[in-house]
């Protein structure tokens, strides 16, 4: 054991061996040597009041601040959480943490949260309450909601939700909805990236892709701000930092924007809003053009589906593929999107010699009128060039499976109201719901309405676009006689509610987590209350229980800390690694053992998985399915219809028949696509659009006039959508946005840099600065998320705190916050509801604006 | 040492604990109805409070919810109102836990008193610092009446009670 002197004597030498020119190795070596090893250092997992140099407790748990779910630690001092940093064990986020992780703290102590049930008294959204007990609110919402239940309309209880996963998820859409009946349940993934995973069932299969930014050697980017806001944020961003910075691995983006992402790549490639498709095809056109697909592309067409026929040859596949490519030049792409050919023609070569390489792609590229094709046309990218599945390329996820407890045996068949998909006709594959569509179909009233809407953790006011529809709809009581909110906040939403039930915060509860690994291995870790619940607040997952008990149909578990509990006991790999104790102890658990999960198609189905009881072949496609676990009706039946026209038949595929032997294959998710990668898609053609990656023109755009322009939504690194604005430390960050908005675009309408502007759209109007930067294409105005709270707290909303209204005593905690009157716009009150007409995406970044002055600056 | 001083110091515990009963949360039917009994109002009487005819003889189901209303847009807006929580209230802190509830927090356990945990109640709410008032109140009250200066006192938690 070396003491201090002799430490910092040997840091000294060595950094004069350095300075003589040691080599690093060498100089770790003499360290290693001279004992440094052993120095009882410890690298996280730790933490000491900066005042007493006491060590504070630290609890492993999860945070929730965003959907990626990253692993941490919550440190407490004498009973309160002080601080929040990374969990260093975890193999997803290898001890990184991004601020708003960090900022979680505020959550738990913002002075603006619920603590109690309130009751609303007088007119909806009037804002006046009654604190009750929770008897009162649970005897209350138990007594509506079986009376639903017995008059046989339990579907007219909706409920809705906007962060809902694992173990809340399973417990609270799963096992409760479908216990009291009711399959009236709405999401928020139209929202979110519901386009995204509507390409991907259709090209391979379950959604999701993971960018193994470990191993690749380039990286191509459309419209994803990965550095600042992606679902699987830190645990990506800081592999792909890691890429660029040890490894040049050279990356280039395209976007509308100079987002940071942008600006930290390689290079940056501006583009008109709505049109990376052209770009993507014109790519895919020089692949198959200059054979670019020999190199691995042509191997890998062995398991993608380019022709009607499943067992085309490759070459056949080819043609296919280069007849319908053939009309999407680099030229004709140029017209469309601004960039040039010789630059498409460059980095389509740089893709596909550069290999492994990781197409990446999100909501700047997919949230349009036909985003669906735009990521089947990247899909396509990546299949040609051979960058799937394969290290160093865009992946197909892995994340952990719990097992958990089901609940009751005999269930009711659910019944539920048609209102979560749209209207009739507007989506042809609506996979993942229309979400934002659900107040203007309840509000049209052609599929029903619900007597009882309850939304947990969502904001259809806020979060949706066209603002003020939603607040009509949401305020009407004829049109919907009862609402609760499930909130820790009084937010725009909650503040329309009839009920609101405050909701522990996620720092205060117990949960399973699940989500996906970047490095192929899955994680399992817990969610643990770091300090208990304040005030009166409980957790939704306690509250379905005692609920259900108040029906008179217990779930089968009395609060969320058994379900995660059992679940712990259930899940083999958690079981063994020591069950629950082990994991409040440590959080986070993988197996050692385990390996990385690459070329996940290629596993070859054993033969008596094929002979299994049930399990038939379907000539048509080639593949065998087991009809029974497709619930078909009999093997007759099944024989009869066939694969591609029997209900859920995917729920029981097996393998696919790829030559002589049966492959695993990319199995599909949501519709009955084969097992391969599906790059020509019979279900696309089956809805009227063509089967392979199509461009389309977003229509507003084709019909726009001179003086508009198109409005684009960002989100920035410190702040989610809308659930941290509460978070004085993210806020104080980040609390405004003026509208980005190109010198020649501002030029043309004599907006100077900060002038007040006035954006108007056909639903809306809104009043902001204008900030005049290069760093947005010509013929756009870019306004981030976030912001422009009109309630939601101080710190959100800037509305005064209760000390601001004394005038006899001055607010040290007011004067803090120096931003008031600067809390920014909502760019939503602008963007019409209205969807991809493939897979239901809300379309965020095709709004038509115009945009002119009002004062100048 | 008198026993008027001594009953003084009980009264204002008294007082203490009244208000911090009332302030705690909405009343419920059983604080309603100890409240309006004869003795109750004429204590409250003497000690200058006038809670009207309406409390004394209202419907107490009528009462009870217009009680609850008010304590809420009191305590808990939205809007103009007041935080029930010292440092919220008085601009301290920019957070619930903050920095005065730590200080009410170490000034109680001090002298022998803490808020349970599960209680979920908060060290600076105004009622669990009435209730602390109260208790100290009821201790100096007992310590005059035995005519002792210091005596170890039973340490009931601080709003536990109620």
């Amino acid at each position: 054991m070396t003491n201090r002197r002799e430490f910092l004597m040997l840091g000294g030498a060595a950094a004069a061996a350095g300075l003589a020119g040691i080599s690093v190795a060498r100089g770790d070596e003499l360290l290693q040597n001279a004992g440094i090893a052993d120095t009882p250092l410890i690298k996280g997992n730790k933490d000491f009041s900066p005042i007493t140099y006491k060590e504070r407790k630290a609890v492993p748990s999860a945070c929730l601040q965003c959907v990626t779910r990253c692993p941490i630690i919550g440190y407490v001092e004498d009973g309160k959480l002080t601080k929040i940093s990374p969990q260093f064990n975890s193999i997803r986020t290898e001890g990184t943490l991004c601020a708003k992780g960090q900022g979680g703290v505020n959550q738990v102590y913002d002075p603006d949260r619920i603590l109690f049930p309130l009751r609303r008294v007088g007119a909806r959204g009037e804002g006046k309450w009654k604190r009750i007990t929770w008897d009162e609110a649970l005897d209350e919402l138990a007594a509506r909601l079986k009376k639903l239940r017995d008059e046989g309309t339990p579907e007219k209880f909706m409920f809705h939700y906007g962060r809902l996963k694992s173990s809340g998820s399973k417990l609270i859409k799963g096992l409760f909805m479908s216990t009291y009946g009711s399959g009236t349940i709405g999401n928020h993934t139209a929202i979110c990236e519901g386009g995204k995973w509507v390409a991907q069932e259709l090209t391979w299969g379950g959604h999701y892709d993971n960018w193994d930014f470990d191993n690749t050697r380039f990286v191509l980017n459309f419209g994803s701000n990965v550095f600042e806001a992606h679902t699987n944020h830190t645990p990506t961003a800081h592999r792909l930092t890691r890429a660029l910075i040890e490894r040049n691995v050279r990356m280039v983006t395209f976007d509308v924007r100079l987002s940071n992402t942008a600006a930290k790549s390689s290079e940056w490639v501006p583009i008109k809003p709505g049109t990376d498709i052209a770009v993507v095809l014109a790519m895919c056109n020089v692949v198959m053009e200059e054979g670019l697909y020999q190199i691995e592309g042509k191997d890998f067409l062995r398991f993608c589906r380019a022709t009607k026929d499943v067992g085309a040859t490759t070459d056949d596949k080819i043609a296919a593929l280069n007849a319908h490519l053939a009309r999407y030049t680099p030229e004709w792409a140029e017209g469309i999107s601004g960039v040039s050919a010789q630059k498409i023609r460059d980095i389509a070569r740089e893709f596909a010699l550069g290999r492994p390489s990781c197409v990446i792609s999100y909501r700047g590229a997919v949230t349009h009128a036909f985003g669906v094709e735009t990521e089947r046309a990247v899909q396509m990218l990546a299949a040609i060039t051979g960058n799937v599945d394969a290290p160093g390329t865009r992946l197909k996820a892995v994340g952990p499976h719990w097992k958990y407890p089901k609940g009751p045996k005999n269930k009711p068949r659910s019944r539920k109201l048609g209102i979560v998909n749209g209207f009739k006709g507007e989506v042809a594959l609506p996979n993942h719901h229309v979400s934002h569509q659900v107040l203007p179909v309840i509000k049209d009233g052609f599929a029903g309405r619900p007597e009882i809407y309850m939304w947990y953790t969502y904001q259809p006011v806020y979060s949706n676009g066209d603002c003020k529809l939603n607040m009509e709809v949401l305020k009407d009581e004829n049109l919907i006689p009862f609402t609760v909110a499930i909130s820790p906040f009084y937010d725009e939403s909650s503040s329309l509610a009839d009920m609101i039930l405050p909701d522990a915060t996620y720092l205060e509860r117990w949960d399973w987590e699940d989500m996906v690994s970047p490095n192929q291995i899955p994680e399992y870790y817990l969610r643990q209350p770091i300090v208990p619940p304040m005030g009166e607040v409980r957790d939704f997952g306690d509250v379905v229980c005692d609920l259900a008990k108040r029906m008179g149909m217990p779930l089968g578990v009395d609060t969320k800390e058994e379900f995660v509990r059992r679940a712990c006991e259930m899940t083999p790999a958690v079981k063994k690694a020591g069950g629950f104790d082990y994991m409040k102890e440590h959080g986070v658990y993988h197996d050692p053992e385990e390996k990385a999960a690459f070329f996940s198609y290629m596993r070859e189905i054993p033969s008596d998985a094929l002979g299994a009881e049930g399990v038939i072949f379907d000539e048509a496609t080639q593949l065998y399915w087991n009809w029974k676990k497709a619930h078909a009706k009999s093997r007759e039946a099944a024989l009869e219809n066939g694969y591609a026209n029997t209900k859920h038949a995917y729920k029981g595929y097996v393998g696919q028949l790829i030559g002589a032997k049966v492959y695993r294959g990319f199995p599909p998710d949501k519709v009955n696509k084969t097992g391969y990668l599906e790059l020509y898609s019979e279900i696309m053609e089956g809805k009227g659009f063509n089967p392979m990656p199509s461009y389309y023109p977003i229509p507003e755009h084709a019909a726009m006039k001179p003086e508009e322009l198109i409005l684009v939504t960002y989100k920035v690194n410190v702040q989610s959508h809308s659930r941290t604005q509460n978070c004085k430390w993210l806020t104080e960050i980040y609390h405004d946005n003026p509208a980005w908005i190109n010198p020649t675009t501002a030029a043309e309408r004599g907006i100077a840099d900060g002038d007040l502007i006035k954006v108007r759209s056909e639903v809306g109007e809104i009043t902001t600065k204008a900030k005049v930067t290069p760093a947005v294409v010509p013929g756009t105005v870019a306004i981030s998320n976030h912001c422009g709270h009109w309630s939601y707290g101080r710190y959100a909303s800037g509305k005064p705190t209760p000390a601001d209204l004394r005038s006899d005593i001055p607010d040290p905690d007011a004067s803090r916050i120096w931003w008031t009157g600067k809390n920014g716009v909502h760019p939503n009150w602008l963007i019409p509801l209205k969807s991809d007409p493939i897979g239901g995406e809300m379309r965020w970044n095709d709004a038509v604006v115009t945009v002119e002055k009002v004062v100048s600056a | 040492m008198s026993v008027q001083v001594s009953a003084g110091a009980a009264e204002r515990g008294h007082v203490y604990e009244f208000l911090a009963t009332v302030f705690r949360r909405p009343l419920d039917a059983r604080h309603l109805e100890r409240l309006r009994a004869p003795e109750m109002l004429a204590a409250m009487s003497a000690a200058g409070i006038d809670p009207g005819d309406d409390f004394a003889k209202g419907d107490s189901a009528v009462l009870l919810d217009r009680l609850a209303i008010d304590y809420t847009q009191l305590f808990h807006g939205p809007g103009e109102h007041i935080a029930p929580y010292e440092g919220v209230q008085l601009g301290v802190d920019d957070e619930l836990m903050g920095a005065a509830a730590d200080e009410v927090r170490g000034f109680m356990a001090n002298v022998g008193f803490a808020v349970p945990s599960e209680s979920g109640e908060l060290p600076d709410h105004v009622s669990v610092e009435l209730a602390f008032l109260g208790a100290l109140a009821r201790r100096e009250a007992e310590a005059l009446a035995s005519g002792t200066k210091r005596r170890r006192a039973s340490r009931p938690p601080c709003g536990a009670g109620s």
